[in-house]
């Protein structure tokens, strides 16, 4: 979490910093010489502006598609754990429509019942947490702020826990993990917007279509029976890959950069 | 060109932040004690000594339970059977030493030494995994020892976990013959472990028999 925000605070210094310098540039190459004092004014020329800067996932939530015959899965939520930088290039000069880059970690997760009465409880009540952490590279198109596009996700780590014992976890091997792919779907909804830049708050949907795992290396994905020993008549076709969904709220401030 | 030196930066700190390997740790559904209900009985406990996930390209992702165990004067062994066969599926942790306290134990890269008119895979330390008739020696990997049962200066148990990369030493279905005695990329003069690499992603372990073991040699 510190390391998060460490490099969250410094991309949010390094980014306003040069959107400052920019600005600054931006006045002084706009102020009219001393020659041109008689000359009537000309309307000022529309600048293309690029808009960078840093994103925050505030809250996330994920639910895996399917589940191997004899377990169970539920939505999981978590906090603050989506970060990177953005970068929105108008198609045009002036245009809400454009190109927009995410560039950053991403997590995807789930809550999963290993098996009907895994923990001694009865019913389902007992479960797991699974949360895997992404680099992810995020092209998508952006109209009037309805996001649309796909993601490339490079697997960086993977856990999975029992609730009540977060310190004693399983860390997944990480050459199990492919790079995944997701569809995306969401909106930025403008909240703030100055001549420095504009703060937006970002909804965003992901189905991880190619599921997080290379095929037969999901551990949870074994067919079991209700008491968690592997099921004799399951075959390695059975066992399935993690396809999750998640959806994500945050924030990103996005920095105009006239060019 | 400075805004991409910036974006460029930003991009490495968000990737070297945390990068992880594994497998390491504890699986959280590798439960060894459990209660259930089958009605119209209900409360059944069912204990185990030990449970483990393994996969490898000829063994599918599979978790075997493994009721018995025994303690020897360097290894720890848990089986599916007291009576072990080569297809009989088995964990059995090797140590240069018996454990007289909590602490982790890294894997000896298993080497290849003659035997009885064969070559057996061998290592000071590490696990050994036997299944599907195939026995595959310790490559990289740790042995955790969460707790040591002592009664006096006697060990009487263990609890820990396992984690780590094992290989076979010949491929899964390879049979010597006369005209090829050993598989392609068998040395005799420097043998090493050539056939399928099986990993340990987790096993979890708490030994039940009555064992009492008194180390030769304490650490």
């Amino acid at each position: 979490m510190r390391s998060m925000v460490l490099v969250f605070a410094s991309l949010v210094f390094a980014v306003s910093a040069f959107a400052m310098e920019s600005s600054v540039n931006a006045v002084d190459s706009t102020e009219p010489p001393s020659t041109t004092l008689i000359v009537p004014a000309e309307p000022p020329k529309e600048q293309y502006v690029l808009r960078v800067g840093p994103t925050l996932g505030l809250v996330s939530g994920g639910i895996a598609m399917e589940n191997a015959d004899g377990r169970k899965v539920n939505p999981d939520v978590w906090f603050m754990q989506n970060y990177g930088v953005m970068i929105f290039a108008p198609f045009t000069k002036g245009s809400s429509m454009g190109a927009r880059l995410d560039i950053g970690i991403a997590t995807v997760g789930t809550r999963t019942r290993p098996y009907e009465f895994y923990d001694s409880e009865t019913d389902w009540k007992g479960y797991t947490i699974e949360r895997y952490t992404y680099f992810s590279i995020a092209p998508q198109v952006s109209l009037y702020g309805i996001m649309f596009g796909a993601g490339f996700n490079l697997p960086m780590k993977g856990e999975i826990w029992h609730p009540e014992r977060a310190d004693n976890k399983f860390t997944v091997d990480k050459n199990t993990m492919k790079m995944a792919i997701d569809i995306r779907l969401g909106g930025a909804i403008n909240v703030w917007n100055s001549k420095l830049g504009i703060l937006t708050i970002d909804l965003l949907a992901k189905y991880w279509v190619t599921g997080l795992y290379e095929d037969g290396m999901y551990t949870n994905g074994v067919p079991v029976t209700a008491v968690g020993n592997a099921d004799p008549s399951a075959t390695p076709s059975d066992v399935i890959n993690l396809t999750p969904i998640s959806v994500h709220l945050g924030l990103s401030y996005q920095f105009k950069l006239g060019l | 060109m400075k805004m991409m030196t910036i974006l460029s930066m930003c991009v490495l700190a968000l990737f070297v932040t945390s990068c992880e390997d594994g497998p390491t740790g504890p699986h959280p559904s590798l439960e060894l004690s459990l209660i259930y209900d089958a009605p119209p009985v209900t409360g059944i406990l069912v204990e185990v000594s030990g449970k483990m996930i393994v996969q490898g390209p000829v063994v599918t992702m599979t978790s075997t339970a493994l009721p018995k165990d025994s303690i020897f004067s360097n290894e720890i062994h848990l089986s599916t059977a007291n009576i072990n066969i080569n297809s009989t599926p088995t964990l059995r942790l090797v140590f240069k030493t018996l454990p007289t306290g909590p602490g982790s134990f890294a894997f000896t890269a298993a080497t290849i030494v003659p035997g009885a008119g064969t070559f057996v895979p061998t290592s000071d330390q590490g696990a050994f995994v036997s299944i599907s008739g195939n026995l595959y020696a310790p490559v990289s990997g740790t042995i955790t020892i969460t707790e040591v049962r002592k009664n006096g200066e006697d060990i009487i148990g263990y609890s820990g976990y396992v984690n780590g990369k094992l290989k076979a030493m010949f491929p899964r279905g390879f049979t010597p013959s006369i005209a090829q005695p050993f598989p392609p990329g068998f040395n005799i003069a420097s043998p090493t472990l050539v056939g399928e690499t099986l990993t340990l992603h987790s096993a979890v372990f708490k030994t039940r028999s009555p064992s009492r073991v008194r180390p030769t040699n304490p650490q």
